[in-house]
């Protein structure tokens, strides 16, 4: 096990395999000790503060203020991006206007700001999702949640049992809400909170 | 009949006000919505209760005796039933990287599938969210009270549902869906509703 056999099963094929290809490859999650962006940056501590960026309608309902889980789905995919702690303005601000002209959004409402230990920790003493540092087009302080895999199971009770997980990740996130109404706003939140 | 007609007592008080959600640029025909009631009441009747049928058959919902605060807490809100259509129908029309992060563009037969069940789904008393999963396909979000799940449409025909919190948690997957009734297997996956109604 290597950085660079890490990287090579986190981008090949890459897309929507993603996921399920680095967690067959390295079940023990074995990679999130190296980056999967490039060999000169660092792995994502515990103690290191993330932050997901939340838009309305796609990620969070706001009549009843609860994050939706069908975002969460991208964790068994491609990955759910994160902004890391260290991203300049520029990579914040860029991040935030990419979500936000997207067609799924109508607005912002903040960010969930966790450590990455919360989110390793979901599913103990199973380990439900993993955080990599990753690459992103334009941000080099990127991340991405990306879910576990249990192959060992039927193709039915996995379909639930991957449901179930996104349920145990959206109540984790959803005790660390910023809400924000505008970018700018966002981003102060952000550095205030440690990002 | 009194949660059916709590359910229409709480839309729109004319037919004109109510848009189809099958073409947004059409309103509800009465034979669509007359459909609706029916396929409800072939399930939920109750012998020797109920309104006098005929005030559900008008188009003019403020015929109803109902009000809002006399509907059961557990009656759909026909909002629900309608935001997920009309969030459905355009969601149809996304292109790829609807999301911002690459998602795949949806399949608009699979979302037209999606919104023919969530008229089946209408009158099981659940809250409801429509949306789309990482690959493209509509994923609709549950509940009722502390129980909750999700249905994913895989195909035209064919979709993934779990259901958490009841006794045991429920699920099935690649259920057929044929467009005319809802699936026994995610019919009896959901929980009852109250039928009860205040006086």
């Amino acid at each position: 096990m290597t950085a660079e056999a890490c990287r090579l099963a986190w981008i090949e094929p890459g897309g929507l395999q993603a996921a399920r290809t680095i967690d067959v490859a390295f079940p023990k999650g074995e990679c999130e000790v190296f980056s999967l962006s490039m060999p000169e940056r660092a792995a994502v501590a515990d103690d290191e503060l993330v932050a997901r960026v939340l838009t309305s309608p796609g990620d969070y309902d706001l009549t009843i203020q609860e994050i939706l889980t069908g975002k969460l789905t991208n964790c068994y995919a491609g990955g759910l991006s994160l902004i890391r702690s260290g991203a300049t303005d520029d990579e914040i601000l860029s991040t935030v206007a990419t979500l936000l002209a997207a067609e799924d959004a109508e607005g912002l409402v903040g960010a969930v700001v966790v450590s990455a230990r919360v989110l390793r920790a979901v599913g103990t003493p199973e380990r439900y999702f993993r955080v990599y540092d990753t690459d992103a087009p334009g941000n080099l302080s990127h991340a991405d949640i990306v879910g576990t895999f249990d192959t060992a199971m039927s193709k039915s009770a996995w379909d639930k049992a991957h449901r179930k997980r996104r349920r145990a990740l959206r109540d984790a996130m959803q005790q660390h809400i910023l809400h924000a109404v505008t970018p700018e706003d966002l981003l102060l939140q952000l550095r205030a909170a440690g990002i | 009949m009194f949660d059916i007609l709590a359910l229409l007592a709480q839309t729109a008080p004319t037919a004109a006000a109510y848009a189809s959600p099958w073409d947004s640029t059409k309103l509800l025909t009465r034979e669509q919505l007359r459909q609706v009631v029916i396929e409800h009441a072939k399930r939920h009747h109750q012998s020797g209760t109920g309104l006098p049928i005929e005030g559900a058959s008008s188009p003019t919902f403020a015929a109803s005796a109902l009000s809002v605060r006399e509907a059961p807490a557990s009656v759909a809100r026909p909002s629900d039933m309608l935001s997920a259509m009309k969030r459905l129908r355009a969601m149809s029309k996304y292109g790829d990287n609807w999301d911002g992060e690459g998602a795949p563009a949806p399949d608009a037969a699979v979302v037209e599938a999606a919104i023919t069940l969530v008229g089946f789904l209408s009158p099981e008393g659940l809250r409801m969210r429509a949306s789309l999963d990482a690959e493209g396909r509509p994923l609709l979000l549950l509940s009722q009270g502390e129980e909750e799940g999700e249905v994913v449409m895989t195909s035209p025909t064919t979709f993934n549902f779990a259901w958490f919190g009841g006794l045991e948690d429920q699920g099935d997957i690649d259920v057929i869906f044929d467009g005319n009734h809802l699936p026994s297997t995610l019919r009896d996956a959901l929980p009852k509703r109250d039928l009860a109604v205040a006086a």
